[in-house]
This record gives structure tokens, C-alpha cells and sequence, in this order.
């Protein structure tokens, strides 16, 4: 009967586990629009034969589609380098590249928290003011405002993708460490371009076919179960 | 908890909506006057952490307690609209106050209340008291009167007017400025085709057209609309399909909840 009973919780598990999967899968398709959306993987690791299967998650970091937008501070920064923002709750990284001039000359990004640079206060505001400066990003994130050198961007690199921990705009925290400063090897950075979502709909379609086949799968499991708990009382009826 | 992934996907067909919107609009716009198309953009909502096992301090026999737990997304928003400003093609029309930019640069406009405009409609008119003004009745600043007096308004390429009049003398009138911007995404359109300065957009920089980086005015041309029909089209297949592919994931999760329901028959 016990052994029945734990079976019957393990499949009710597998049930309560594809649901968290296909939540997962349904934000991948939402933000397959998302401007440096990186798509996150459930998958189910069975520990040990007495343990339950576990979800684990890992983000794929692979590289979305450069899309051009010709916006001098749109910012897409390729393979292991990430934007360095400062924000209330401390530092986050970032893919996505979509920054802004405020009114005082500071690069912000979306929500209005500041890009990292190496001097650590970014102000272009005098810079501004004449009308022969361009701002312009280099590969390795010299920022050049007219012909002068005002500054370089902060770049940081991922050394253990597991202690990053998402956070709404496309940014990662990191509790734990598992950052470094990036070398300029690790990045380059193209102006005028945004990385888009790196959510592929096969892939995500064909996950929550396998999801829902194996929802109902446990749901066979728990059925015939219960069944075979009803059979075990009729036992000794004559 | 189970609802969670019909919300997620909701949210993702709401922000293909916006995107088919904003498509639609830049379309509707394919003929309009230094037009620049617009793209929306998206963010993802914040994450929850949701347990794994949450049955197995329950069970007997499973001694498992790590309550591992997973961050689940809860959707898309858009996060603003942003204008690309490439350079539309100048098309000839021949006529006197039709003014095309070529290159960087704003026409700068006077509303009545004295606030100031800005706009790359380079279609001009004259007014019954002989002043330029755009299609929508907004002075050019700084302004010329032109008087009955003329035959011929000749405009440079850097932006001088002169009047020919008809004993064959040239009259020169001035300058025709543009207004540049260190960060033209940032200005607001106000309709009408017309801009206004906002913070993030920087200060209006006035300038001479032809010199430090601002465009040559082309007499005689009009900058038709930056919207590429082709592009759009695919912008329309893709944002459709995701729409799709979102509904779907409704579908699914809906097919995944009947199944939980017919556990006990």
C-alpha cells in the first residue's frame, strides 16, 4: 500500500513539474519578441532511483538574431559579455542593449537605471551642446563623443551561468558571484544593432508537444494506480 | 499556479497585438511625407520562484526535503515604441517650396503659441500674408516674408533664399536652418508630422544644412516615407505567427488541465 502511495505522490510530482515546464515554455514563446530574451530550459534529472525527478533549470545563453535599428546608443554586445547596470537593488547584467540620453547626459537604460562605465559617472551633457558631435561606441566600448574619448563602457563576462538569477527586463543578478570583468577577447560590441530573442518557436513547439504528452502519460499512471489500489481490497473476497 | 501559463501566454498574444499595430500604422503611413516607421519593443515581467517537490515532506518513504525551486517567467510587456530614423527617398516634384533633407536634420516649425516643432515634411506653402508655413499651417523659423513681388524662390543646397523678381534682380532672404538632435529616437511625435524635444532626445542643435554633419536641403524634392513594404510584410508574417504560436500555448495548457480534471473518472 505504501509503496503504491509513493508511487502515486512521485506521478502526481511529474504532473505538478509539467506544469511548471509549460509556464516556462509559454514565457519563452511571450517573449520571443523580447529585445535580449535569453529562453530557459526545464528539464526533469532524476537524482537517484529514490529520490524524485528533479526540474533544474538553465538559461541558454546562445546568441539571438542582430537586428539593425541605425539608433546610435542601441547597443547588441556579442558572445560572453554582458552590459554592467547599476541598479536600487545593486549590480545587474544585461543583453539587452537599448539605452537612452537623459536630460543631465546620463546613458540610461529602459527603466531609467544608469549604464557601468570604467570613470564609474558617464556625463556627456557638455558634449551635447555641440552640434558637430556624434556619440560613437567602438567594438570594444570606447565611447567616443565627437573626437574626444570620454569614456569606456564596463563589461562584464559569465563564468558560471547556474548562480545567475533573472530578473524582469531581460537582466540577471547574481547573489552569488559567478561574474568577472571581461576581457576584450570575450565581446564585441556593435552600435546601431539590438540582439533579439533567442527563443526558436520549433524548438519551443515541439517541448510543449513532449510536455503535454508526458502530463498525460502520469495521468495514465496515477489512474491505473488507483485502480490497483481498488483490486488490492478485493483481495481475500471470496 | 496552473493558470500561470495561461496569463504568460496571454500577454505574449497582447504584445503581438501592439506589434500588429504598430505595423499597421507604419503601412497606412507608406505614402506620407517624411514619415519615419516606428518598431515596438518588449521586456519580460519579473520571476517567481516556484517549488518543485511539493509533496515530498509528505510522503512517507520519500525523505527527500531540498525544496528546489525553479524561476518561472510571467510574460511580455511592451515597453515603448521606437522611431528608426533612416533616410527616407527624395522624390522630385518640382515645385518651389518643396524642401527634401538629405542627411541628418529637422526643419524647425512655430506653432501659434510661440513652442517650437520639428519635422523632415519638407512640404511648404505660403500663407495669404506671404510667410512659409508647412502643411499643417506651422511657420518655418526663422521665417521669410515673400512678397508678390517675386517670380522665382531659389533655395541652395545649404539652405539660402533668394527671390528672382520679375525685373531679374536677386533678392537674398536668409538662411533656412536644421535642427539636429544627439539622440533623435528620443523625440515624441506629436502627429501631424511633427516631433517635439524631450529629454532623452537632447537639445535642438541648430546648424547650417551642408556643414558639420547636417543634410543638404534639395529645392524641389520631397523625402517620402522610410517604411520598406517588404520588411514590414515579413514584420507582419512573424508578429502573426507568434500570435499564433501563443494561442497554442492556451490551447495546450487547456488540453493539459482537462487531463488533470479526468484523473479521477
Amino acid at each position: 500500500m505504501l509503496k503504491g502511495l509513493s508511487q502515486l505522490y512521485r506521478a502526481a510530482n511529474v504532473m505538478h513539474n509539467k506544469m511548471t515546464d509549460i509556464s516556462i515554455t509559454a514565457n519563452n514563446l511571450a517573449n520571443i519578441d523580447t529585445i535580449g530574451y535569453k529562453r530557459e530550459l526545464p528539464f526533469a534529472e532524476v537524482l537517484s532511483r529514490l529520490k524524485n525527478p528533479q526540474v533544474k533549470q538553465i538559461t541558454d545563453f546562445s546568441e539571438g538574431e542582430f537586428i539593425q535599428t541605425g539608433n546610435p546608443l542601441d547597443l547588441a554586445i556579442s558572445k560572453n559579455g554582458f552590459f554592467m547596470i547599476k541598479t536600487d537593488k545593486g549590480v545587474e547584467l544585461t543583453k539587452n542593449g537599448h539605452f537612452k540620453l537623459t536630460e543631465d547626459g546620463e546613458i540610461v537604460d529602459t527603466k531609467g537605471n544608469p549604464l557601468m562605465t570604467e570613470s564609474g559617472d558617464l556625463n556627456i551633457y557638455e558634449y551635447t551642446l555641440n552640434k558637430k558631435n556624434k556619440i560613437k561606441i567602438s567594438k570594444d566600448g570606447e565611447i567616443t563623443v565627437g573626437k574626444e574619448i570620454v569614456d569606456k563602457l564596463k563589461i562584464a563576462k559569465i563564468d558560471d551561468p547556474s548562480t545567475m538569477v533573472r530578473e524582469n527586463g531581460g537582466n540577471f543578478s547574481f547573489p552569488h558571484g559567478g561574474y568577472s570583468d571581461a576581457s576584450e577577447d570575450d565581446y564585441e560590441i556593435q552600435q546601431g544593432y539590438l540582439e533579439g530573442s533567442n527563443t526558436n518557436p520549433i524548438l519551443e513547439m515541439e517541448k510543449m508537444i513532449s510536455i503535454n504528452k508526458q502530463y498525460e502519460t502520469a495521468q495514465k499512471i496515477i489512474q491505473s494506480i488507483d485502480h490497483q489500489m481498488g483490486m488490492a481490497k478485493e483481495i481475500g473476497k471470496v | 499556479m496552473p493558470t500561470a501559463a495561461l496569463r504568460t501566454a496571454a500577454s505574449g498574444m497582447n504584445a503581438q497585438q501592439v506589434n500588429i499595430q504598430v505595423i499597421a500604422n507604419n503601412i497606412a503611413n507608406i505614402n506620407t511625407t517624411g514619415f519615419k516607421k516606428n518598431r515596438a519593443e518588449f521586456q519580460d515581467l519579473i520571476y517567481q520562484d516556484i517549488v518543485t517537490n511539493p509533496q515530498s515532506t509528505q510522503v512517507p518513504g520519500l525523505t527527500e526535503t531540498a525544496n528546489a525551486t525553479v524561476e518561472v517567467g510571467s510574460g511580455v510587456r511592451t515597453s515603448s515604441t521606437q522611431k528608426m530614423f533612416t533616410q527616407g527617398t527624395l522624390q522630385q516634384t518640382n515645385q518651389q517650396l518643396d524642401l527634401g533633407i538629405n542627411g541628418d536634420g529637422f526643419f524647425q516649425l512655430r506653432k501659434p503659441d510661440g513652442t517650437f516643432v520639428y519635422t523632415r515634411d519638407g512640404s511648404f506653402k505660403l500663407s495669404a500674408d506671404g510667410t512659409i508655413v508647412s502643411s499643417s499651417g506651422y511657420t518655418l523659423d526663422p521665417g521669410f516674408t515673400i512678397d508678390g513681388q517675386a517670380s522665382e524662390i531659389h533655395i541652395s543646397k545649404q539652405g539660402n533664399v533668394s527671390l528672382v523678381q520679375f525685373n531679374g534682380d536677386t533678392v537674398d532672404l536668409g538662411n533656412i536652418d536644421l535642427v539636429k538632435f544627439i539622440n533623435p529616437a528620443g523625440l515624441k511625435s506629436l502627429g501631424d508630422n511633427v516631433y517635439a524635444e524631450t529629454p532623452s532626445s537632447g537639445q535642438p542643435l541648430i546648424g547650417t544644412p551642408g556643414s558639420d554633419g547636417y543634410g543638404e536641403v534639395h529645392q524641389g524634392f520631397l523625402e517620402s516615407s522610410n517604411v520598406d513594404i517588404v520588411q514590414e510584410m515579413v514584420n507582419m508574417i512573424t508578429a502573426q505567427r507568434s500570435y499564433e504560436i501563443n494561442s497554442k500555448t492556451i490551447k495546450l495548457v487547456e488540453d493539459m488541465l482537462s487531463i488533470a480534471n479526468n484523473l479521477k473518472r
